[in-house]
């Protein structure tokens, strides 16, 4: 299951490799098995695609466990890059950033 | 003395940071109540992480209308807190229509219970100025925290929370008492 974490910045320059060696790290430390597969920083947003490779999707809740998880990755990302977590979406979804970007390129190829 | 009840922001450091020290001395105050729920859902270590990435997105999606408050006396901050509204009951299955709604209190210094008192009873008098005639507010089970010392504020317990059904399923201990408060 892959998602994507979006976060609002303040305009700064981030460094994606940086924080995609961040997210790495810190997966390395959770219980569950995470790759991060990119970092993208938009005008406005930063998205962060993850990959969950045991994990199947579940129903949108905000009361399973695994989601937690996100909500710590997603919280330390914030602290230590000073940006603003707003939500995290199932890539492929209708809010899903990355899945916008990648469809509207392919359409105009 | 005077006290004052403002929004959290966010994006701005110092209501983060409050924000963080207000949850993780709950959670640190629950772990002495309850020591088999420290770390049982989360581990306590990354107690600021989830408190801030759960805090965000709540905040930004405004799940279960959720909003976030802290509460300052003389302009120093000394709890933050959130009001929400309950979509679902104790075992997290959907209700007909929402309830009450439901405060989460994070006293900036669990120990100072005259100041924590008094800064409850601001909020609950706040609700009442809402116009909300009872509130649910959440307590770590065990030590309910100046519940006793609100005397004149009827309350009586409602439910543990996550309900039974719903820690069987995930093997995870009881995290709070819910009380109800009336608010005449």
């Amino acid at each position: 299951m892959k998602v994507e974490f979006i976060f609002r910045h303040k305009g700064q320059k981030l460094n994606v490799a940086e924080i995609q060696a961040y997210v790495n790290q810190k997966l390395s430390e959770f219980p569950i098995k995470g790759n991060c597969e990119s970092v993208t920083q938009m005008s406005k947003w930063l998205a962060i695609l993850v990959d969950f490779p045991e994990l199947k999707a579940h129903p949108r809740s905000y009361h399973e466990p695994i989601e937690l998880w996100w909500e710590v990755l997603a919280g330390y990302i914030a602290l230590q890059f000073d940006i603003r977590f707003l939500h995290w979406e199932a890539h492929g979804e209708t809010r899903s950033l990355i899945y916008h970007m990648e469809w509207e390129r392919k359409r105009y190829m | 003395m005077s006290l004052e009840i403002k929004p959290l922001n966010f994006n701005d450091k110092f209501d983060r940071d409050l924000y963080i020290y207000c949850v993780r001395n709950w959670h640190q105050a629950i772990a002495e109540a309850v020591p088999e729920y420290a770390d049982a859902v989360i581990p306590m270590k990354h107690v600021d992480a989830l408190a801030i990435g759960e805090a965000m997105r709540f905040d930004h999606l405004k799940l279960v209308n959720v909003s976030f408050y802290q509460i300052l006396k003389d302009g120093i901050p000394m709890a933050c807190f959130i009001l929400r509204s309950a979509s679902q009951d104790e075992n997290l299955k959907p209700l007909s229509s929402p309830i009450y709604p439901i405060i989460a209190f994070y006293p900036a210094e669990p120990n100072a219970i005259l100041d924590n008192v008094s800064a409850l009873t601001h909020v609950f008098g706040w609700l009442r100025g809402k116009g909300f005639k009872k509130a649910w507010f959440r307590a770590p089970p065990g030590k309910a925290w100046f519940l006793d010392k609100l005397a004149n504020i009827p309350n009586k317990k409602v439910c543990e929370y996550p309900g039974a059904e719903y820690r069987q399923r995930h093997g995870i201990p009881r995290a709070w008492d819910v009380y109800e408060v009336q608010l005449p």
